[in-house]
Parts: C-alpha cells; sequence; structure tokens
C-alpha cells in the first residue's frame, strides 16, 4: 500500500516533532499508524531520520567531537581546504568506533532493503518482518554511552507492528482518500475520433482528470461563463482584465470555438509576450535594480523570445551560456545577477526554474529522501566555474572623461573540478555534469557553450516537466506539485498521468511554449467555474489537500496584474504618457515602492504589495484612482458621465470596465441609490461636481475584492 | 508631542473627553492627567519588538566572543554590567547589559536563508501544506485583537520585507513602513468622511456578494485588510510613525549620532527605526519588528562590522534600552535580537564567515525577564553547544509569550483544522524567567 500526499506530509511534520523533541503522545501514535500501514512509509521513516536525526543530533551538540558539522557555504575561492581537523581528544575515538559500528550496521540494513527486488508486500508479510528494519533510530545516530539523556531521535514504545493501537486514531486527522488507490485506467482509442493538434492533448488530459473526479466521488464545477472566462484568460494570458469593447465584442461573438480563438489571438499580440516577460523576469532575475545587471535589456531578450515563440529548451539555452555586454546581449544579464558567492545562487536558482529541483540544502549534505546528492550542487555550480563578471567604464568618444560602468559576461580558460566539504568535514570533488550528462571538464572547453548544445541536442525531460508543471499552475493557481519548483521522488505529482503527457508532448513539440498553452487552456478543467458546487466543495488548496482541477482556484492578482488592470479599468494609458517607453518607466516605479530586498546572498526579496495594507491604501488613495475617478473631459470616466446614454446604462459600463459583468439586480438597486445620494448630498460648493455619484461607484467597484482577484 | 494613547482612551472618548472638560480645566492639566492614568494601565500595554538581522549575523563576533581561539577572529571581550561579556565594538551596550541576556546555546538546523527566515519567525520548519503565521501574527491575533483601542495594526514591521500571517488570515499580516516614518497614501486627501462612508457602503455591497460565493479565503481576507486599513487611515494613532516629532537629542540617544549635527544620512536608520518602535509601543502597539540587514558577511567581516555594523547596532540598543527604562516601561517590553542563524565559527579564506544554524546566540532582554544572563555556553572553539540542553525559535517565542501574558497553552487550527501549539510547543527559558 503505498502513502498519500496528505499522509506523506503528515509523516514529515511529525518526523520533525521528533527532531525538534516537540513530539507529542498522538505524534508517535500516528507515526506508528503511518509506519505500520505502508512500506514506503517505513522508507521515509528511516531514510528521514537517518539524516535529519544526525543532522539534528550533530547541531544540538550531540556529538561534540565532530568539528563544524552542519550546513555551511564554502568559501568563493576553489581551492581545496585542508579538512577539519578532529579535536584530539580520547572519547573522540571511541566515538568514532561506535559511530562506525553503528554506520556498519545501518549500511547492512540498508543493502539488505536494496537487494531486496521490490515487490508489493502482503499485510501478512509486513508483519512478518524483523522490526530492527521498522526502528532504526538507535542504530542511525551513533548514541556515545556518556550522556545518553542528550538529544536523540525518539524511539518508538515496543514492536509497532504489533502494537497498533485503534484508540490512538481519532486524535489524528480523519484519514484523507487517496488517489493512489484508483485502479488502472485504460484511454479509449483517440485515432477514432478526428482530433485537431491541440485537442489532441486536451482530450486526454480531460480524460484523466475526469477519471480522477469519478474516483475521489465528486463533480467539477459547471462551466464559468464566457465574459468570466474572458476576463480571467485575459488575466492569465496577456496580465489585465479585458476593455469594455473586448467584452462586448466577445460576448457578440457567435463562433463555437471563441475561447480557442481569443487564446490564439493573444498569443499573437505584443501583450502575451509583455505579461510572459514580466512573470519569468520577476521569476529570473527579480524586481530589485542590482548594480551590474540591465534590466531593460533582459526584458527586451525575453520579450522577443516568447513574441517570437522561441522553444524552451533554446531560451534556457542562452540563459545559461550568453556572454557579452549586458547591455547589447540581454541574456546574459541572468548570470550576471547571480554569480556572486561563488555562483551559489546561480546554482540553486538554475535547479530551481530549470529543473524544478530544490537544491539548495544539497549544497550542504545529501538529500534525505531523494537521488539528489551533495555532488549534484557542485557538479552544476561547476558548470558555472569559468562564468566571470567583467565590470568597464569604457572610455568616452567626445573627451576622456568615463562613461557609466558596463558589466559583461566572459569565460575564462579554466579547468578542473570544484573542491566541496561534505557533512563529516571530507574534501570531495565534483565535475561539471548536468542533471546526469557530464561535461567535459578540460580548461579549453567552455562549459556553458557545453551545456547549451546538451539542452538543445538531447531530450530532456526533466527541463521539459518542470516548465509544464510551472506553466499549468500559472493558469490553474495550483501546480502538480506543491511547492511547483519542488520536484522529485520525495514530492511525488497528483495526476501524473496528465504531468507526464503534457511533458511528454511537450518535448515532442520541441519546447513549444505557445502549443503548450494552447493545450493548457483548451481543457476542460479550464473551462471551469472558480466557484465550487455542492459537490466538490472539498476541493480546496487552501487546506492544503491535493488540487483536483474540478475547479480553477482563485487566486490574488500580483502587483503588475493590478497596475495594469487599474489602467486598463479606467483607461488611464490613454491619458498622459503615450511614448511606451516613458509608460514602462512609469510602471516599473510604481512597482518599485512595493519590492523589498532580503539582503542576503540568495538575492532573495519579497513583494509587499500583493493582499497587504500597501494595497489596500494604494488603491483607495494613491495617483492611479486620482486619474481614474478624474471627471476631466477626455477621460474615461468624464466622458461616460457627460454621454447621453441612461443612468442604467452608465452604471451597467462601469460594471463591465471594473468587474467583466453586468451589476445583479441587487447590485444595480444599490447602485442607484448610491448615484442619487451622492450627488444630491454634496455640500460644499467644490463638490458639487455632477457625476460625483459614478466617481463614488467606480471607486467602490476598482476596491472591490472581486476586482483585485483572479477568479 | 504625540500621546500615549491608554485602554478605554480611544480618539472618539478622547475628543469628546476634551470638548466636555475644555471649559473647566486648562488643557495642559488634562495632558498630565492622561499621563498619569497612562502609568496605572501600563499592565495592558505589554510589547515585543524584534530586532531582526537579515542575512544572519556573526554572534560569535558579537554576543559568544571565543578569545584564544582560532576561530575567535578580530575582536576582544570587555566585561560589562551584567555577568558576560560581549564585544569590544559593542561598548554603550556593555552600558545597559544587566537589562539584557544572550541565549548562548541556540542551534536551529535551518541554515538556508528562506528556510532560516522562516523556523526564526514561525517556530515551525517549512511545511508545504501549511504556512505558520509569523509570532509577530499571533500576537496581533491573541493581543491585538483584545486591544479594543487600538486603531493601528498590531503588528508593524519598519523597514523589512514582512512575514506571512499563515492560517491567522491576512488581517494579522504586518503593516510595512519604512524609517521614514512616511505612510504611503494614507492621506484621504480632501475627500469629506461623510463621502468616504458613502463609498465604503457600496464597496461592502460588492464585497459581500462576492465573498459568498465561497470562493476561498481571499475575498473575506481584502475586507478585512481594507477595514483595518481604512481604521488607520482616520486614526490620530498614525502620529505614532512621525519619529521627527522627537528632539534631537532623544534621536541622538538611538543614533549616535551627535544632537546638533543635523539629520544623519543612511546612518541612523536602525535607531530611528527603534525610536519609531517605542512611539508605536506607546500608542499600544504590542508586536514590532525593525529590520537591519547587511549580515550576510561571507567575506571581509570585521571590517564591516567595526565600521559599519556594530557601531549602529550598539547606539541603537542601547538607545532603546535607556529610554525605556528611563520612561519605565523596560519590564512591559521584551526585546529580542536574531537573524535567520549564526555564522561559522570557521573563518573563510576571504576573511568572511559562512552560513551557520549549529551554535549560535540571540538577545532577549527587557519584558521583566532576567538580566545580565548568558544562558548556555558553546564550546571553546565556538563549533558546538558545551552545556547539556540547546534552544529553538520556539524557546525563544515561549518565553515572549509568557511575558505577554499569552497563555502557553493556546491552540491555533490551522485551515485543515490541526491543531499547532503556540510557539510550536516551546518552554519559556527558566534562566530568564525563574
Amino acid at each position: 500500500m503505498s502513502l498519500s500526499h496528505a499522509e506523506r506530509q503528515r509523516l514529515l511534520t511529525r518526523l520533525d516533532a521528533v527532531c525538534d523533541q516537540r513530539a507529542q503522545a498522538e505524534d508517535i501514535a500516528d507515526i506508528e499508524r503511518l509506519v505500520l500501514a505502508s512500506e514506503e512509509a517505513r522508507w521515509l521513516y528511516l531514510t528521514y531520520l537517518d539524516l535529519h536525526g544526525t543532522l539534528v543530533w550533530d547541531t544540538a551538540g550531540g556529538a561534540d567531537t565532530a568539528a563544524e558539522l552542519a550546513c555551511y557555504v564554502p568559501p568563493s575561492d576553489a581551492l581545496p581546504m585542508p579538512p577539519a581537523t578532529q579535536p584530539n581528544r580520547k572519547f573522540g575515538l571511541q566515538l568514532k568506533w561506535s559511530a562506525m559500528i553503528a554506520l556498519v550496521l545501518l549500511c547492512g540494513i540498508l543493502v539488505g532493503r536494496y537487494l531486496t527486488p521490490p515487490e508489493i508486500s502482503t499485510p501478512d508479510q509486513l508483519a512478518a518482518q524483523p522490526t530492527e528494519e521498522v526502528i532504526p533510530a538507535t542504530n542511525v545516530v551513533a548514541v556515545p554511552d556518556r550522556e545518553p539523556t542528550r538529544h536523540r531521535p525518539v524511539e518508538l514504545s515496543g514492536n509497532p507492528l504489533t502494537q497498533a493501537n485503534p484508540a490512538t486514531d481519532t486524535t489524528v486527522t480523519n484519514p484523507i482518500p487517496t488517489l493512489a488507490a484508483v485502479p488502472a485506467r485504460v484511454e479509449p482509442d483517440w485515432s477514432a475520433q478526428s482530433l485537431d493538434e491541440i485537442s489532441r492533448v486536451s482530450r486526454r488530459i480531460d480524460f484523466w482528470l475526469a477519471a480522477d473526479w469519478e474516483q475521489m466521488g465528486i463533480s467539477p464545477s459547471p462551466r464559468v461563463s464566457d465574459v468570466q472566462w474572458l476576463r480571467r484568460a485575459m488575466l492569465d494570458l496577456a496580465g489585465r482584465i479585458p476593455t469594455v469593447p473586448e467584452v462586448t465584442a466577445f460576448l457578440s461573438e457567435e463562433s463555437r470555438n471563441k475561447r480557442r480563438e481569443l487564446v490564439d489571438q493573444i498569443l499573437a499580440d505584443g501583450e502575451y509576450a509583455r505579461n510572459f516577460t514580466t512573470v519569468w523576469s520577476n521569476l529570473l532575475i527579480g524586481r530589485s535594480p542590482q548594480p551590474d545587471v540591465d534590466q531593460e535589456a533582459f526584458h527586451k531578450y525575453l520579450r522577443m523570445s516568447f513574441a517570437t515563440n522561441r522553444p524552451w529548451n533554446a531560451v534556457v539555452a542562452d540563459l545559461v551560456s550568453a556572454e557579452g555586454n549586458t547591455h547589447e546581449n540581454g541574456a546574459t544579464n541572468y548570470l550576471v545577477a547571480h554569480l556572486n558567492n561563488q555562483a551559489v545562487p546561480a546554482t540553486a536558482i538554475t535547479a530551481r526554474l530549470f529543473l524544478g529541483q530544490q537544491l539548495q540544502c544539497a549544497q550542504c549534505h545529501n538529500h534525505p529522501f531523494n537521488d539528489v546528492q551533495q555532488s549534484s550542487f557542485w557538479e552544476l555550480n561547476s558548470l558555472f566555474q569559468q562564468a566571470k563578471v567583467v565590470t568597464e567604464r569604457p572610455k568616452m568618444m567626445t573627451d576622456n572623461r568615463r562613461g557609466p560602468a558596463m558589466a559583461a559576461l566572459t569565460t575564462e580558460v579554466e579547468g578542473g573540478p570544484i573542491y566541496y566539504e561534505t557533512t563529516n568535514g571530507l574534501m570531495k570533488v565534483a565535475f561539471p555534469r548536468f542533471n546526469g550528462q557530464d561535461v567535459d571538464p578540460a580548461p579549453e572547453v567552455n562549459r556553458r557553450k557545453a551545456l547549451a548544445t546538451l539542452l538543445t541536442t538531447t531530450d530532456q525531460p526533466q527541463l521539459a516537466a518542470a516548465f509544464v508543471n510551472r506553466m499549468w499552475a500559472h493558469f490553474f493557481g495550483a501546480g502538480f506539485t506543491t511547492p511547483v519548483d519542488d520536484m522529485g521522488p520525495h514530492n511525488p505529482p497528483c495526476h501524473p498521468e496528465v504531468l507526464n503527457i503534457l511533458t511528454e508532448e511537450f518535448v515532442r513539440s520541441g519546447y513549444d511554449i505557445q502549443r503548450l498553452v494552447r493545450w493548457i487552456t483548451d481543457t476542460e478543467a479550464y473551462q471551469l467555474a472558480s466557484r465550487p458546487g455542492e459537490q466538490n466543495i472539498s476541493d480546496d488548496i487552501a487546506t492544503g489537500d491535493i488540487p483536483l482541477f474540478s475547479r480553477v482556484y482563485p487566486k490574488p492578482m500580483t502587483a503588475e496584474q493590478l497596475y495594469d488592470s487599474l489602467l486598463t479599468a479606467t483607461q488611464a494609458h490613454q491619458q498622459g504618457v503615450s511614448d511606451w517607453a516613458a509608460a514602462e518607466a512609469q510602471r516599473q516605479a510604481w512597482l518599485d515602492e512595493f519590492v523589498v530586498s532580503l539582503q542576503n546572498d540568495e538575492n532573495g526579496e519579497s513583494e509587499t504589495l500583493s493582499g497587504t495594507y500597501a494595497q489596500a491604501l494604494t488603491v483607495m488613495n494613491g495617483d492611479l484612482m486620482d486619474k481614474a475617478v478624474d471627471l476631466s473631459p477626455g477621460t474615461f470616466l468624464g466622458e461616460l458621465v457627460r454621454s447621453k446614454s441612461t443612468e442604467t446604462e452608465k452604471i451597467r459600463t462601469l460594471c463591465l470596465a471594473a468587474l467583466s459583468r453586468e451589476p445583479t439586480p441587487k447590485e444595480l438597486a444599490a447602485m442607484q441609490r448610491l448615484v442619487h445620494e451622492s450627488s444630491a448630498n454634496r455640500k460644499t460648493a467644490a463638490s458639487r461636481v455632477s457625476g460625483s455619484g459614478y466617481q463614488d461607484l467606480f471607486w467602490a467597484l476598482l476596491n472591490s475584492n472581486e476586482f483585485a482577484i483572479v477568479h | 508631542m504625540h500621546l500615549p494613547t491608554p485602554a478605554g482612551m480611544n480618539r472618539r472618548h478622547f475628543m469628546r473627553h476634551l470638548a466636555a472638560s475644555a471649559a473647566t480645566i486648562p488643557a495642559l492639566n488634562f495632558i498630565s492627567h492622561v499621563q498619569a492614568n497612562a502609568a496605572q494601565l501600563k499592565r495592558n500595554n505589554k510589547a515585543c519588538i524584534l530586532m531582526w538581522m537579515s542575512g544572519g549575523p556573526p554572534t560569535i563576533d558579537i554576543w559568544d566572543l571565543k578569545p584564544g581561539s582560532k576561530n575567535g577572529g578580530e575582536f576582544k571581550p570587555i566585561s560589562t554590567k551584567g555577568n558576560l561579556q560581549i564585544s569590544e565594538h559593542m561598548p554603550k551596550t556593555a552600558q545597559v547589559m544587566d537589562k539584557l541576556s544572550v541565549v548562548r546555546a541556540m542551534s536551529t538546523r535551518e541554515a538556508d536563508h528562506g528556510r532560516g527566515r522562516y523556523y526564526m519567525h514561525t517556530s515551525y520548519v517549512p511545511n508545504p501544506t501549511v504556512v505558520h503565521p509569523a509570532f509577530g501574527s499571533v500576537v496581533s491575533y491573541e493581543v491585538g485583537t483584545k486591544r479594543k483601542e487600538l486603531e493601528i495594526p498590531a503588528f508593524v514591521s519598519i523597514g523589512g520585507g514582512g512575514s506571512s500571517p499563515g492560517f491567522l488570515g491576512m488581517s494579522h499580516s504586518p503593516f510595512l513602513v519604512d524609517t521614514s516614518g512616511r505612510i504611503r497614501n494614507a492621506d484621504m486627501g480632501d475627500l469629506e468622511p461623510a463621502r468616504l462612508n458613502q463609498r465604503l457602503e457600496m464597496l461592502g455591497v460588492i464585497e459581500d456578494g462576492f465573498i459568498k460565493s465561497q470562493r476561498g479565503e481571499y475575498p473575506q481576507a481584502h475586507k478585512d485588510i481594507y477595514q483595518k486599513a481604512v481604521n488607520l487611515m482616520t486614526s490620530q494613532q498614525m502620529e505614532a510613525f512621525k519619529v521627527d516629532q522627537e528632539s534631537p537629542e532623544t534621536l541622538a540617544m538611538y543614533t549616535g549620532a551627535p544632537a546638533q549635527g543635523g539629520m544623519m544620512g543612511g546612518g541612523g536608520q536602525f535607531g530611528r527605526g527603534l525610536l519609531m518602535a517605542r512611539r508605536l509601543v506607546e500608542a499600544g502597539v504590542p508586536f514590532i519588528e525593525i529590520d537591519f540587514g547587511g549580515w550576510d558577511l561571507h567575506n571581509n567581516v570585521f571590517d564591516t562590522l567595526k565600521n559599519q555594523r556594530l557601531p549602529q547596532l550598539d547606539a541603537g540598543i542601547a538607545g532603546l534600552v535607556a529610554d525605556l527604562t528611563q520612561r519605565g516601561m523596560i519590564d512591559d517590553v521584551t526585546l529580542v535580537w536574531m537573524g535567520e542563524f549564526g555564522r561559522t565559527p570557521r573563518i573563510n579564506q576571504d576573511v568572511g564567515r559562512d552560513h551557520w544554524a549549529a551554535s549560535w546566540s540571540v538577545m532577549i532582554g527587557g519584558g521583566g525577564l532576567n538580566g545580565g544572563v548568558a544562558v548556555g555556553e558553546t564550546d571553546k572553539d565556538g563549533t558546538s553547544i558545551a552545556s547539556g540542553k540547546s534552544y529553538l525559535p520556539g524557546d525563544i517565542w515561549a518565553t515572549v509569550a509568557r511575558q505577554m501574558g499569552i497563555p502557553l497553552d493556546t491552540v491555533h487550527t490551522s485551515k485543515r483544522g490541526r491543531p499547532m501549539r503556540i510557539a510550536n510547543g516551546g518552554s519559556p527559558i527558566q534562566e530568564l524567567i525563574s
């Protein structure tokens, strides 16, 4: 029996409590229960306590003979360092011996397990297994005899295999039904149906999601109305809400395929490229300005790539292998932003964004429960060993003064491996290697160029899967794994068939980004409402449950979406700045206010607008709102108020502009009341402006939760 | 000058009171009356100020020096007014160490910036299925909601990137300000209150409709945060952010700059933030976090500390403690100083120190805790905990919770219904409370 996602998370949380010495009786009871119930849980228990138990033991001072054991970043010079010296104490030796004996024991057990061919154990077989395998605690961590009371992983009382106590079960969360119990399903013969290049893939996804819904006993939300779908699709694809004319046009369009046609239309349009440039630039180099990084040039590179639909593997190859001036070759800015601190950020971010692997921890130790080893981090790091940022201030042509500093990314002739230190102080070497593929370590070989060749000439399913996962999450508000950039055997995806289909097809398509977008947006799931019905109210990611995609999860607008949508709703972009570059600069200045650098070596930052006080205050009182409710001639609101349409018509237009929908009868009544009262109650001469009621209404619409959420 | 706003004495109350009594007693008398009341009501003004050292500070060079060790570095320890020694570059703080203690046996196992930040703020290691609240949000939830007179957010974060309120909801997220004290867009301009009310009423109609449509937690969170934002826009308590109302002498106390030397440039931001924190505590805010970055010292650690970080840190802490003591507030305000982790005892080839979570220090004081104590110890090279017991962030926050009167058996419930014990079930540190 395998472990469900929820059970796995629960077990990990409980094991954390054990490592923290915080485990309560119910934690232990639950661990017992889970470990008893599945072989996978036993493995998790074993591997988790093996590494984390040891780490906690070390960090908590359990093994005080060991030198510097925990996580640290090695010095930036790549020269080998002398191994950490062991303090010369008598009992140090004894401890080493006991540790070695314990290790030998453990290895014996592990090797024994590995040699056993994997098989599905019946409950009888489980019960017959010797208990040492299940309770490795005392073997895993070498507990010195002299202070037995100090930190050590908790020992489960007695034999968990024979002591399952149903009475304790009531204290734990209700068991969550698991997808793992789904019997094998067979896809229908698709060739019998006439499907085009898009529906060929999206129908298969529909099939698998529907199978999962049926298995979970839920029904999906109904299809969302066209106008609400339009709003969502525009926000996801173009990064802004639709305008009133766009809403009206879409509603009157009669084509049966109008949703698909709209996607094609936006993909062909510059706004798609601009939106995905924003999304990926935030991920790749962050929002905060950095010295040496030319954000504008980077945006330009991304915009060109998305607009020309450059294959994703080629984009990644560009980013890792770019050379030259940051201004002239925009792609260089990715590495220029992250080569600091011995390229540790470049390594971690490359693994996270392009491979969906969290390697930060592997910087210091082997990953506890997947096959990512510490060496993987440094092998990847070694690929960036030759990259150097050179800053120069070129002389001006006209006189002898120096111009502004310019950074360039270059490649130095340098060979050999990277040296790193393991948790027990051993020095090791790492030769350049990408995701299991070797790169020639010779000095004259440009490793980054070699990596680019690998990316563009061999299949990279992991690269594809990481991108597919993130793209799916972009549209649905949740990926196949949580977090989206932590994939691997330790964190199995939900709906693996869907992820596999999309990954395979994405590779086969030649990493065609726009085609991937078409497949995803053409799925039945993406047509559904965000609002749950009676039959799928349980499909709620806020509770930490796995997403079933029986509806599209609502997501708060990002800072950029909010800005661009406010501009769209109020047509503020049609006033004032007409120059594109100036408009971009204005947007950037507005966004900069909401980004705070976390001031660390991993170039971390946080966006402080979304869902915060800052958002409320900015939307209520900021400059944008002043412009939005401006009644001068030529403004959106000013023209509307002066127009000859009826009051109801005006209210309707404001609702369409802000929320892309008509008001409900109840809302309409309240809005009419407001418009009258506001206009009647102005006391002072200054505010007795015709249209103040519409100002108030528009203000309320733009400040509403419905405006600020993508749903 | 800004008045402290004691419990039961909100702005409306104040205005009414002032109007009623203006004819009979001079305003000055009234003010001193309020101040006298403040002392009596101080019991309700428990607060915590968190000094967050973004990047991970080298505590081995600040609070737990290792003279004579190969890891000792360039600095010497000096004696203090407490029963422990600290860095020679913290001379002013040394003079107030009778009020402050250092937990030298922190062992926290998360040496990645993101994970360490999360762990130290929440007491929980990151978990993909649940977002835990930072302790500031816990205080907002437990203490802030009980302070009916408080019109501004109960969790204020100065100069930092904020933290998540997790399952407690966005209305307990930190209110982010910078050290200028200028709150962007909090000014309604010349909008009349009546008109604002009309707008808000309309907003209510639209928002409630959307909340009823069951689209998860964001719609309600949005409404909650708007309510709080409107409250603060109209509150007199916003004066508390105006650090410039303080005298140059007071400011100099916190920044170490000469009082007549004009406004300092980038130098005094930490001190300014702390001064703002004191004003916020007086206004009734129970949790304030001040972010002071620049500690990720992978290279050139000693010069940077000596010339940049420590002078500011020293002046700020010493100024805050002296000011709180002078105002009789020190026993009500718990001070916590920490970062994501400490830094490697071993000095690297760039004369820097790297990430290190195995054995490091957190400073904690005021709030009625025992001062001048060193809790636990590291070995002679600083590489491991030499005393028997080591401490986790939950122990620090449990100590703070106790001093703030938050019961330690408090349990919060995650969205999924999982019970979460306050401070992850940590225990108050005995040496500090007995």
